[in-house]
């Protein structure tokens, strides 16, 4: 039976959305999102108000959501991060009912699996469907990759929207998303444009500060022991990420090394290791390049995976960041309890979110974050980060280009203090790194929020973390 | 003291200037010549200073002052009364005097400090500059070595510098023997293309071959790369091991290994190589 629904606002009648309820949508798109913005017009001509939105995320191509907000037709957001823009109005102007709720991707997969997180209706962008409702986000024009955020949603959603800029009349394949789990289908002229998921770097960082952390970062993995054949590993997305990547690379080619797998937002350099040998198989949750996007269609062993498989903490048998042996992470800061901030910038003002930052760092064997000692006259290592994102009881190293630091409160690190100094690695402690750090921007004054609390940062078992305040007065 | 490469920071960037000491090159150049515009002089100088005050680095470093011959080098060596730096960097030198008169400006900034020794490193940029090269090193005790300015030089031989460095090839072969003869360290001349790594690689290479101790840098990237070429290899290193050892088992005689004699020469090329090896 075709589930082709002309228009958006039919589709959402039939859905039967109204005041008070919640929607969800995936951000795989990225900064070339068009479809969130479409789907918020139709909510709003409808006059349907007081709207919780409940994203994976929300990035660049989401600012266009702010009329929303400002009209009162939103007035929850239940999301894992949140754009400047967006950030800035909600900490100048009180338009929320209650504080913006941050969970990881693992925990927000699981506060859909417990019902914490309720979504009436899921909307679904898919660069290819059926009319039968059988979708993925790999091929058509508009392919963004992986759509495994949204493989979570729609098991969960009371009702299922599949919004599409190319709709087959033959059964789409690969069908990442199953007919059974949709119930509407709304071809609309499009989703958005797949240059914008290209956010992630493309190349490795030729910036001699982040060539250095790069270089002892890969020298603190081969050192640790966690580079073995048949280890698993995450990489991410950054400058310094995929300069690692490659020195890793190189250095797997010459002691001939094979990982099981790699996992998390997949980039081009991965995909190359893919094919290359060095790594026996992808688990793709987000696509972050052209490349990856093409690999995910290509490749039998470059595989999409649910947020849930990624990283839920009440996935059973355990999710896949569980098992990795390591993880390269950033942070905005980081302070000498260890603890990490990657949603806020040192002056307390939202800029990102927590993504799967928590969830890595929790499930990784070793978690490594990595960050330049300063920015600008901004400090990155501080006595205490301007807003908790990841536990310090997580992290087991941070290397800036100053040294290694190495998070000794975790027993089993002590020994790893003695490889790394053995093999000749500049080990410091994190208190030296602060002070370091402020030599060079001078200590900063005292974070000052007002009283109204706008976003609550949420760990993986759902307590909260750390609360994010107003701009003060 | 490891000379493998030197970087030239320009002393008006306040950003380079705080990265410094992450480069990794093993001298840093900072540049109050032609790094930096006529009009910006008199700030680089000042942040140079602020700089170097500040204590913010740890790495060595020389002073490129303007010419010693003009109006600017006087108030170049005016700022760094007192500032910690190891040595100065004499550009387009041409004549003895010039060396001499720098040297005697490195006395008197150190006269009645605690910091003293600090050395010049000559640039011979002209064909006059480098027919003096020779006694330009030997007019000053302070003269440790010796690089080659590629771009004036081949101005100055009204020749366009090519991608191969060709024309330069008679002033590199002469520099490193002239700096040997002086007992002076040789540095090669600067790649100018920064996004050409291999092409760094192939002259750096070079370089190497005729007997140069390391080689000048414009961008920080180009250090690894330097740095790779002039790190002796795992087998180089095997080698030199070996060379020693049947040396030191010989107890002074002539040694021989796989068949090969051992003389002073390799002996003394093998003891290089291990402390190159080192000091890395």
């Amino acid at each position: 039976m075709s589930k082709v629904v002309k228009t958006l606002k039919s589709a959402i009648q039939l859905c039967g959305l109204e005041d008070g309820m919640t929607i969800s949508f995936h951000h795989n798109l990225r900064s070339g999102d068009r479809a969130a913005a479409q789907i918020l017009a139709a909510i709003a001509s409808l006059g349907i108000k007081d709207i919780t939105i409940a994203p994976t995320s929300l990035l660049p191509g989401h600012d266009a959501l702010i009329p929303y907000i400002e009209d009162g037709t939103i007035t929850r957001i239940q999301t894992s991060g949140v754009t400047p823009q967006i950030g800035r109005l909600l900490q100048s102007r009180a338009l929320l009912k209650q504080p913006v709720e941050m969970r990881t991707h693992g925990s927000r997969a699981a506060a859909l699996e417990s019902g914490e997180i309720w979504v009436n209706v899921a909307f679904v962008a898919a660069s290819q469907a059926d009319k039968y409702g059988g979708c993925n986000g790999c091929a058509g024009v508009s392919a963004f990759g992986s759509i495994g955020y949204s493989m979570v949603d729609v098991r969960y959603a009371e009702k299922v929207i599949v919004v599409t800029d190319q709709l087959l009349d033959e059964p789409v394949h690969p069908a990442s998303i199953e007919q059974s789990s949709v119930n509407f289908v709304v071809p609309v002229e499009s989703i958005g444009d797949p240059a914008g998921i290209a956010t992630a770097s493309l190349s490795p960082s030729r910036n001699p500060v982040d060539s250095l952390i790069a270089d002892m970062t890969a020298q603190l993995i081969i050192h640790s022991g966690c580079l073995y054949d048949g280890c698993r590993m995450q990489t991410g997305a950054g400058k310094i990420s995929l300069a690692v990547a490659s020195k890793l690379s190189r250095y797997m080619e010459q002691e001939q090394i094979t990982a099981d797998f790699a996992m998390g937002g997949v980039t081009g350099a991965m995909v190359e290791m893919l094919e290359k040998g060095q790594i026996r198989a992808l688990y793709d949750v987000q696509s972050f390049d052209g490349r990856a996007v093409r690999s995910v269609l290509d490749n039998d062993r470059h595989m999409e995976v649910s947020a849930t498989a990624y990283a839920s903490p009440s996935a059973k048998g355990g999710a896949i960041v569980d098992q990795l042996d390591f993880t390269i992470l950033g942070a905005t800061e980081i302070d000498t309890g260890f603890n990490v901030n990657v949603i806020t910038d040192s002056n307390g003002c939202l800029i990102s979110g927590t993504g799967g930052h928590g969830d890595s760092a929790d499930g990784a064997q070793l978690t490594i974050i990595t960050a330049p000692l300063y920015r600008m006259k901004y400090p990155t290592v501080t006595d205490r980060v301007s807003a908790i994102c990841t536990p310090g009881r997580c992290v087991d190293a941070f290397v800036c280009e100053k040294g290694i630091a190495v998070n000794t409160e975790i027993e089993h690190n002590r020994e790893l203090v003695f490889r790394l100094r053995d093999a000749g690695l500049p080990v410091r402690t994190i208190q030296d790194m602060k002070v370091e750090a402020e030599r060079f921007t001078g200590k900063l004054p005292p974070l000052r929020q007002g009283g109204r609390t706008v976003a609550k940062v949420l760990w993986r078992d759902g307590t909260v973390l750390d609360e994010i305040g107003a701009y003060p007065e | 003291m490891l000379l493998r490469s030197l970087l030239f920071i320009p002393a008006d960037s306040p950003r380079m200037l705080l990265r410094s000491d992450v480069m990794r090159a093993d001298m840093i150049i900072f540049d109050l010549e032609d790094g930096v515009a006529p009009e910006r002089k008199v700030q680089a100088r000042e942040l140079l200073r602020a700089y170097l005050m500040s204590g913010l680095t740890s790495c060595q470093c020389m002073v490129r002052v303007n010419q010693v011959r003009g109006p600017e080098f006087a108030k170049d060596m005016a700022a760094l009364r007192g500032v910690p730096f190891d040595g100065l960097y004499l550009p387009k030198v041409e004549q003895p005097e010039e060396v001499r008169q720098a040297a005697e400006a490195l006395e008197s900034l150190e006269a009645g400090t605690e910091k003293t020794g600090r050395f010049l490193f000559n640039t011979v940029e002209t064909p006059l500059g480098l027919e003096n090269a020779m006694a330009c090193m030997q007019a000053s005790e302070r003269v440790m070595g010796v690089c080659l300015g590629s771009e004036d030089y081949a101005a100055s031989l009204g020749v366009q510098r090519s991608e191969d460095y060709t024309e330069l090839d008679y002033a590199r072969r002469r520099l490193v023997n002239l700096a040997r003869a002086a007992g002076r360290k040789a540095v090669d001349t600067v790649f100018a293309d920064a996004a050409d790594l291999e092409g760094l690689r192939a002259q750096t290479l070079y370089g190497k071959r005729l007997g140069y101790d390391g080689k000048a840098a414009i961008s920080p990237a180009q250090i690894p790369v330097i740095h790779s070429v002039f790190a002796p290899s795992g087998e180089e290193v095997r080698h030199a091991r070996e060379v020693v050892r049947a040396l030191e088992q010989a107890a002074g005689a002539i040694a021989v290994l796989n068949g090969k004699m051992i003389d002073k020469p390799v002996a003394e090329q093998a003891r290089h190589i291990l402390e190159l090896a080192q000091s890395i």
